[in-house]
């Protein structure tokens, strides 16, 4: 395939593909982008109680945030739009309102996300250090971070996927591990490498491993283009409960000149027991 | 509706479709493509005073898509790419099934394609976008560009290999 072949091909594929019906509109948009401002305006004007936050906003310029809380629309408008708009698709948030996007900033479903990232630090092997450092928003993410995230609704059920990812650290060696949880009901595959091959269209060399009566897939060397991961794991609990956990030496990309782990933190099979683990099987 | 509205959502509608495709192309999921649709819209109205000058909004949009997609797949904060046994939409069209397939190989193929080379082809083939505005857009030199282009493109020829491969 040459150049022009692939300009080519684009434009053919994507003139087969159906988009679903947008979601978001001016409207919304506005809405959301008025609120953030607000919010960034009420932290600049209280910035003697919060320099923490002021920095990370400082250094984003714009409103990129905390663990859980990708953008800033949490505040409420000072005065209503004046642009007519439809409600979106997003469920309803914990203040009786719809969620600006995907991404729960409160609530229940926050909270699983808290809980996930709490219960991954505390399973790091002894000898690892779990590194606590704040983000700068532009190419230095925060060390710990967590999201629950709405992913569909099917037959009136809410699909959530919710997320942890943080840093360990073991003499000058940095890496990192992640969590990832969807709720019952999610479309994922049952076959154990089927699935575990299914975390973000990660591929690789994928072995069987047997905790106790679990048959998990466990991915031990990544093969294609995305190998963000060295290894990783999946499984389907009974109740439909998927859980996703990955281990890497470094800390992709590395941009804080960080040395990678010599050895990554849990053995193949650690990592395929942290999948079946009843503290990551969060609904 | 203020002037500065009106006018913001009528760039609104008359681009987001383009993006949407464009982010698409990116992170090879609609879901997604619309949360990066609405971040870089959302960015765009925060600076529209600044950027409203039509022959400016395209690029400042486009960078904030591109940036936005490259920041959010290095910090690992969104998980998914490729998630669903069928994440590509079947095909509308009246040609024959072979045909939408190789269509689909191609963007299945190129999600694979590591982010940043991937940003460098969907900015050259898909936007026809210049080397030199590649660069600019990627915060890198001609150099870089070419250099990823060309990888990138050895990459997704491999994939297309190992993906038409029973």
């Amino acid at each position: 395939m040459n150049e022009q072949e692939l300009r080519d091909g684009l434009r053919s594929a994507m003139a087969v593909v159906t988009p679903p019906p947008r979601s978001v509109n001016a409207a919304a948009v506005i809405r959301g982008a008025r609120r953030a401002r607000v919010r960034q305006r009420a932290i600049w004007a209280g910035a003697g109680t919060g320099l923490l936050v002021a920095a990370v906003l400082v250094g984003s310029g714009l409103p990129l945030g905390s663990p859980g809380q990708p953008l800033d629309f949490g505040a409420p408008d000072v005065a209503p739009s004046p642009v007519a708009s439809k409600p979106g698709p997003w469920p309803t948030g914990p203040d009786g309102q719809p969620q600006e996007d995907r991404t729960a900033r409160a609530g229940e479903r926050y909270e699983q996300g808290v809980k996930l990232l709490d219960r991954l630090v505390a399973a790091v092997p002894l000898g690892y250090t779990v590194p606590d450092r704040a983000g700068n928003g532009r190419d230095i993410a925060p060390s710990r971070h967590h999201q629950a995230h709405f992913e569909d609704r099917i037959g009136g059920t809410e699909l959530w996927s919710y997320q942890a990812s943080i840093e360990v650290a073991r003499g000058q060696g940095t890496g990192r591990v992640l969590a990832e949880v969807h709720t019952a009901g999610n479309q994922l595959p049952s076959e154990p490498c089927a699935l575990s091959q299914r975390l973000w269209g990660m591929q690789g060399e994928c072995q069987l491993v047997s905790v106790g009566a679990a048959q998990v897939g466990v991915v031990v060397r990544p093969t294609g283009g995305d190998r963000q991961y060295d290894q990783w794991a999946g499984y389907r609990h009974p109740d439909g409960v998927v859980v996703f956990v990955a281990q890497a030496k470094s800390v992709f990309p590395v941009v804080e000149r960080q040395q990678p782990l010599t050895t990554l933190p849990f053995t193949v099979q650690q990592l395929a027991a942290l999948a079946t683990s009843e503290n990551l099987h969060l609904n | 509706m203020s002037d500065r509205d009106a006018a913001f959502a009528e760039y609104f509608a008359a681009r987001s479709d383009a993006m949407r495709g464009t982010a698409y192309l990116l992170c090879g999921d609609w879901h997604r493509a619309e949360d990066l649709v609405q971040t870089a819209f959302t960015k765009l109205y925060l600076a529209w005073d600044r950027v409203s000058r039509h022959e400016v909004l395209d690029g400042y949009l486009r960078q904030t898509l591109v940036r936005t997609f490259l920041d959010q797949r290095r910090r690992g904060w969104w998980r998914r790419e490729r998630v669903s046994d069928a994440p590509l939409d079947p095909p509308a069209g009246p040609d024959g099934a072979a045909t939408h397939e190789d269509r689909l190989v191609l963007l299945q193929a190129l999600s694979r394609v590591p982010p940043r080379q991937r940003a460098v082809l969907v900015l050259r083939y898909w936007e026809d976008v210049s080397i030199e505005e590649t660069a600019a857009l990627l915060d890198c030199s001609p150099g870089t560009v070419k250099s990823q282009a060309a990888k990138g493109l050895q990459a997704l020829r491999e994939l297309l290999v190992e993906e038409k491969t029973p």
